[in-house]
């Protein structure tokens, strides 16, 4: 039931609009891969395109090795979960959810019994014969979800799944995707604008721009180990210090600074530290230190975001709530930045 | 409370103008100044509705030649409309006007021209005929009204049901027709009205032939006699008012233009 997906070389043009560009991943069985990446880069293109639903211009799409371009979408048992639901407003609740089986003409006794099992999971069971229109956001993103599960797919595509939700409710149906998706050990691919869909539901990341792959990993690679500064900054790395690299030095208008990276970018580069990482109050002894001015200090709920100035570069750090008081605006603090949290990236 | 106002305004202002009509096709002498006939005779109703008459022929070929008219402008409206609602293209605004001038030239203009060439292809004097120059004037309403739905229609609904498994058969049958339905209804309306009341194109490409309704009801007009031009009139009218009635409660129901989505 679970498969393999091979995307090579896809690429989409909608005349001079190049929406996806030789776009190659692998989605592995069984597990949650996160098509990331901010609007109009071509996600949900490319979820069509999987989905059967819009042809691509050139390349190929796989199923467990078998290529199935010219495959129409009702026989490619990958049902999409777009981001509005769109629930057929003239059926109710449960024909909706039976909808799939239906067409696949399942009789009625199995089509009922696996409806009711469905609506169980997804909690709408009370509502079974309400009309789309009489549900909330939130039940209506949910029975569109149950609609697509019970036709028990070998690939599951959700398109902005939570973006309609408010943020409680999204919480919710995060823990509800897990759980579906653990329990049938389906193969999912999830498209999202937000980083935070990808760090709490994604196995595998795979962040896309302007119609092409920039990079692909676990969440933390994403954190760590970025693969350009569009990177870093999407994913709030925050600090880019520009300068000369030379193995395990990097001369920065901040002064020397010792680096201890497996990054390969040598010569000119930007350096990248997250907020997080920077180090206030240096003691003696401490690698990458030195002075800096702080310029404003925002309270964002859980830390405090420093935001600091230092031989003309912009620096953010962020601090416990309650360190605030020591580090009034304006006042001068001595900065580290630990070796082992600096990750170059070319500079182009 | 408002939309119920509206409709027995609408339907009183409809039926109203009836109403003389109804008095002079009962009436046997019914002159100024007299505000109601003095005298009342069945004899005008008599004569329209005798089975050797000419009227029920004329029924016969007015429905048929309307519904004919209304099946062929939807089948063409329907995809034109789909197109020009859900599409951008360079051009569409031209093509938008195109599908309006029909309504923009006179329809004698048309049909003396037409005449010719549809007596060449040998489409004069026939139903057929008489169809297609029916649907000159027909089909760009029927056009118009379902661009105007397509335009609030989301195909995505479309690829979802296909995602889901259905055929394209089943897409029109559960996705796409249930939205467009009421919207149909109107079109397929408008078309069969346009088509009930064409008198210079029937006449013209008719040749005398095809005697519909309105061809039907100017000669006898002509005639004279108005105790029986009233009552062809109510006969001519009456069915249209009840297709109205019919068509008017998907018009208050869904607003027109808007479709259940």
């Amino acid at each position: 039931m679970t498969m393999r997906v091979d995307l090579v070389g896809l690429t989409k043009h909608f005349g001079a609009v190049h929406a996806v560009e030789d776009f190659s991943l692998t989605i592995q069985p069984g597990r949650v891969t996160v098509l990331l990446g901010p609007s109009g880069s071509g996600k949900t293109t490319l979820l069509k395109m999987i989905a059967g639903v819009l042809r691509p211009t050139s390349g190929d799409i796989r199923f467990d090795d078998e290529s199935v371009i010219d495959l129409p979408a009702p026989e490619r048992d990958a049902p999409m979960v777009f981001h509005n639901a769109l629930l057929f407003p003239q059926l109710s609740v449960e024909d909706n959810v039976g909808f799939g089986l239906r067409m696949r003409k399942t009789p009625p006794t199995e089509r009922s019994r696996r409806v009711a099992e469905m609506l169980e999971l997804v909690g709408l069971h009370d509502l079974r014969t309400r009309r789309p229109e009489q549900l909330s956001g939130g039940q209506q993103q949910r029975a569109a979800l149950a609609r697509a599960l019970v036709v028990s797919p070998r690939l599951l595509l959700l398109d902005e799944p939570l973006a309609n939700l408010d943020p409680d409710l999204r919480g919710e149906m995060r823990e509800l995707l897990l759980t579906v998706q653990r329990s049938l050990g389906l193969t999912v691919l999830l498209v999202t604008h937000d980083q935070e869909d990808a760090i709490v539901i994604a196995d595998h990341v795979a962040l896309i721009r302007g119609g092409s792959l920039v990079q692909e990993g676990v969440v933390r690679d994403f954190f760590e180990r970025p693969a350009s500064a569009w990177v870093a900054m999407f994913f709030g790395a925050g600090n880019l210090i520009p300068g000369q690299r030379t193995n395990n030095e990097v001369v920065t208008p901040l002064g020397r600074l010792r680096v201890i990276s497996e990054s390969p970018a040598m010569g000119a580069v930007l350096v990248t530290i997250r907020p997080e990482s920077v180090v206030l109050d240096a003691v003696e002894g401490q690698a990458n230190t030195f002075q800096g001015r702080v310029v404003a200090a925002e309270f964002r709920g859980s830390h405090i975001l420093m935001r600091l100035t230092a031989g003309g570069i912009d620096l953010e750090a962020t601090i416990p709530v309650d360190d605030a008081k020591s580090h009034a605006v304006g006042s001068t603090v001595r900065v580290a930045l630990p070796p082992e949290k600096l990750w170059p990236l070319p500079a182009d | 409370m408002g939309s119920r106002i509206a409709v027995v305004l609408i339907v009183v202002a409809i039926l109203f103008p009836l109403v003389p009509l109804v008095i002079h096709s009962f009436a046997r002498g019914y002159v100024f100044p007299q505000l109601v006939p003095a005298e009342w005779s069945t004899r005008a109703w008599r004569i329209v509705l005798a089975t050797d008459g000419g009227t029920w022929n004329a029924l016969r070929w007015s429905v048929v030649v309307a519904v004919a008219v209304t099946a062929l402008s939807l089948l063409v409206a329907l995809p034109a409309g789909r197109v020009l609602g859900l599409r951008t293209f360079r051009g569409k605004r031209v093509l938008e006007f195109l599908v309006l001038t029909p309504l923009l030239v006179p329809a004698v203009a048309v049909a003396i021209g037409l005449d010719i060439t549809f007596i060449r292809l040998g489409l004069s004097g026939t139903f057929w005929g008489v169809v297609l120059v029916h649907l000159i004037p027909a089909t760009p309403y029927a056009v118009l009204v379902l661009a105007g739905v397509f335009a609030n229609y989301d195909a995505d609904l479309e690829a979802q049901a296909r995602t889901l498994g259905a055929s394209p058969l089943n897409v029109f049958r559960h996705v796409t027709m249930p939205a467009i339905k009421p919207g149909l209804i109107i079109a397929g309306f408008f078309a069969f009205i346009v088509s009930w009341s064409q008198y210079v194109l029937t006449l013209q490409i008719g040749g005398g032939k095809i005697l519909t309704l309105p061809v039907l009801l100017v000669s006898t007009a002509s005639g004279g006699d108005v105790a029986i031009t009233g009552a062809l009139t109510i006969v001519s009218a009456l069915p249209v008012v009840v297709l109205l009635g019919l068509a008017s409660r998907h018009v208050v129901r869904t607003g027109l233009g808007t479709t259940g989505t």
